[in-house]
């Protein structure tokens, strides 16, 4: 059975890959649903006080 | 705005398969209504409620009506049914069991919180044509090594603890201190691989590939963070330094007196003053050594989380031995499900940049099967209507940022602040933790229009990453976009001046006065509309090039593929197999064939490029082919040069015909060539070099 395309992305994670990701399709012309299982995105990268190896922000 | 945020949400089940997935997703109550929720924090400031913050890995309590941190998107609080008192004590069934508490519905000014309303999971069906997963990892649990101590100590602290210690809003406020005693710690040390490379206690066989530069990143900044001498010394198996301007990252660590001791500690007890007494053996002189240190951090390593076992089982998705997502070397954002990509640390574990690089080459993945459904279901952005405030006079707003203590750690950003309100046109100034920040943005537009600005100044990082939010904003507020300025006072600022401070302000005056002035004569600027030349360049025909090429190529672009030699493959021709046996030669003439053969791809050989001019796209290029010019024209380039390997003059290289760079060696391998057999028994030497 065929059935047609959707061109809707869903992706699973709200951490930095994952808005990378959402950012990269929507900005592509996609749909996308971002699922992140706690109350706001960011993940791990959100906690990090600076970056290597360049010392930025994180935030 | 093409995407949609679920959040406290799961997948629950998953059905169909590539171009057409039917997801069903478990939504948990948030409890509070999005809709109308200020982010005014009453509710959480009312809630008696404790819980440890899992934002600052349980070092600080939040309440249980809470936000995640300060700048969390969406800007919307929650409230966790698992711990809320009205919630424990039986919610609303019925009067007599009923909870009690509701101090935070009782005190919310805009009527979120209806704890009278039914609260439970919600779940909805949604229709996708890819998955791309990137549930990220956990970091590793050390209290399985009883030597460290983790658990008894208060001053042994995992990787993401000691950074939630040094960050300008964890528990510390960016002034480090000591869990024990809220003393500053003068001496650290840093034990490394805690839960990698180690089937000991853990099973975790595998390099974690970030601990050794966020121990060298944390060790440099902690100086940043305490006043007067600071000892740091991190105990090292091998120290890893393979990404860009990592070995010089590590080497300006060494330049700043970090200490290096390639030992593992082997028991930590009780300090003499708090903190902790580490033992070691000193490998140089085999003396066993006992020092005292305030703090100890494990540089703990990443793993899956637990509860992704139960995803990828409901997804079908095969996990390798440590439970990553299991791909090949030769397309690793692939599962092994069709329209199903694994990025970021489920994928293996990486750092930002790897993880973002990653992720984007998921996105591309995702898009290629789906690309003639491009553009069906997004929608376009539209903001107000434009104001003319040609006629009227300037009306400057100036946002003062402190950029947690990036810059108020130098600049007295207050006075600053002061300062800015006596300058010509200023109608109103205020200062922000982070101007950047999605609830400063909703303060910036309430200040447009509570004053009626039409000018905006905002002092604070680099327009490079920050100007096109601002700008945004000012679109938000029916302003046109130009009539903006930022005054870099981080990084051409308190970033070089730190140990200036006053100076730095009286610098930080002028940048501002300078940014207010010119904001003042700055004049609408409007956007031309001109047509972009879809089709792309790709400059080098080597793996890299030929997988740019293709993920271009089948997405519908016409793409030109330029290759300086006669033959595509680069380096690749030279490699016998991958490290995990996967033969290269296979996979390498699959992809010349597609490449050869794709209707999108012009595949010029023997083609340089000799000139390029233009902006993105429209660019036009010469380009030598076969001796003769010819002009090209495309929209976006790729460049995929490629690396060349180290010719050395040294070692015997080119003197006596048994020593090779490894290139040569593993085309040897290949080739089976005698010199091989020569070598058989004389053993094999490594000496490296990439240039």
């Amino acid at each position: 059975m065929s059935q047609e395309k959707v061109g809707a992305v869903m992706v699973v994670g709200g951490g930095i890959a994952g808005i990378q990701s959402a950012l990269d399709l929507a900005d592509a012309g996609y749909y996308v649903y971002l699922v992140e299982k706690t109350a706001g995105i960011g993940g791990v990268m959100s906690q990090l006080d600076k970056t290597f190896p360049t010392n930025d922000c994180s935030m | 705005m093409n995407i949609e945020l679920l959040t406290l949400a799961e997948v629950d089940a998953i059905s169909g398969s590539e171009g057409n997935f039917k997801v069903t997703i478990k939504e948990k109550p948030r409890v509070v209504d999005m809709e109308k929720c200020i982010a005014c924090n009453l509710c959480a400031e009312k809630c008696p409620k404790k819980v440890p913050d899992e934002y600052n890995m349980g070092l600080a309590p939040r309440k249980s009506a809470y936000i995640k941190y300060g700048q969390t998107v969406p800007l919307k609080y929650a409230i966790e049914p698992e711990t809320c008192i009205f919630f424990v004590k039986g919610g609303n069934k019925g009067k007599q069991g009923g909870g009690k508490c509701r101090a935070c519905e009782k005190y919310c000014p805009t009527g979120a919180i209806d704890f009278d309303q039914e609260h439970k999971d919600e779940y909805r069906d949604v229709n996708v044509g890819s998955i791309i997963l990137t549930p990220g990892f956990t970091s590793f649990d050390p209290s399985v090594y009883d030597q460290y101590q983790y658990s008894n100590f208060k001053d042994v602290v995992t990787g993401l603890e000691y950074e939630r210690l040094l960050s300008s809003n964890g528990p510390c406020m960016g002034h480090l201190t000591r869990p024990s005693d809220g003393k500053e710690p003068k001496k650290i040390a840093w034990l490394q691989c805690v839960g990698s490379r180690s089937m000991n206690k853990c099973d975790n066989g595998y390099c974690s590939s970030v601990c050794c530069m966020y121990a060298i990143k944390q060790a440099i900044v902690t100086a940043d963070h305490t006043t007067g001498d600071i000892e740091q010394t991190i105990f090292y198996m091998d120290i890893r330094t393979h990404g860009k301007e990592f070995d010089n990252y590590f080497g300006l660590a060494k330049a700043v007196g970090v200490n290096f001791v390639n030992s593992r500690i082997h028991s930590v007890t009780p300090g003499n003053d708090g903190g902790v007494e580490v033992e070691y053996f000193n490998e140089n002189t085999g003396q066993r050594v006992v020092e005292d240190y305030d703090m100890l951090v494990l540089s703990t390593g990443l793993e899956v989380s637990k509860g992704l076992q139960e995803l990828a089982g409901k997804l079908n998705v095969k996990l390798d031995k440590y439970n990553f997502a299991e791909s090949s070397s030769f397309a690793p954002s692939a599962t092994n499900i069709p329209g199903i990509f694994a990025s970021g640390c489920f994928q293996s574990p990486k750092d930002i940049p790897q993880s973002v690089t990653d992720a984007s080459a998921s996105a591309a993945s995702a898009s290629v099967a789906l690309s003639s459904q491009r553009g069906t279901l997004a929608k376009e952005r539209t903001f107000p209507p434009e104001k003319d405030v040609a006629a009227e006079e300037p009306r400057v707003g100036v946002f003062v940022c402190s950029c947690g203590i990036n810059i108020a750690g130098t600049i007295d950003v207050k006075e600053l602040t002061e300062y800015a309100k006596g300058l010509p046109n200023v109608v109103f100034v205020d200062n922000n933790l982070f101007s950047c920040s999605q609830d400063t943005q909703v303060l910036i537009k309430e200040k447009i229009k509570e004053h009626n600005l039409n000018r905006m100044v905002v002092a604070a990082c680099t327009p490079r990453t920050h100007e096109p939010l601002f700008r945004e904003t000012m679109k938000d507020s029916g302003l046109n976009e130009y009539l903006f300025e930022m005054a870099n006072i981080r990084n051409q600022n308190s970033w070089v001046h730190s140990k200036e401070p006053e100076l730095a302000l009286q610098k930080a005056k002028d940048q501002v006065r300078m940014a207010v002035a010119k904001a003042s004569m700055l004049q609408p600027l409007e956007h031309l509309t001109v047509n972009v030349n879809q089709s792309a360049l790709v400059i080098g025909g080597g793996i890299s090039g030929m997988i740019s090429a293709l993920g271009l190529a089948d997405q519908g672009y016409e793409t030109i593929l330029l290759e300086k030699t006669d033959r595509l493959g680069g380096n690749a021709w030279s490699l016998s197999t991958t490290w995990r046996g996967e033969e290269v030669k296979p996979f390498l003439e699959d992809l010349i064939s597609r490449v050869e053969n794709h209707p999108n791809i012009k595949l010029y050989k023997n083609a340089q490029l000799k000139t390029n001019m233009g902006a993105v796209g429209d660019f036009v290029s010469e380009v030598d082919i076969d001796g003769e010019k010819r002009a090209i024209r495309y929209g976006i380039a790729v460049v995929c040069t490629g690396g060349k390997e180290l010719k050395p003059d040294e070692y015997l290289y080119g003197q006596d015909e048994r020593v090779f760079t490894h290139l040569e060696f593993d085309k040897e391998l290949i080739d089976h060539k005698p010199a091989l057999e020569k070598a058989k028994g004389a053993g094999v030497h490594s000496v490296r070099g990439f240039a």
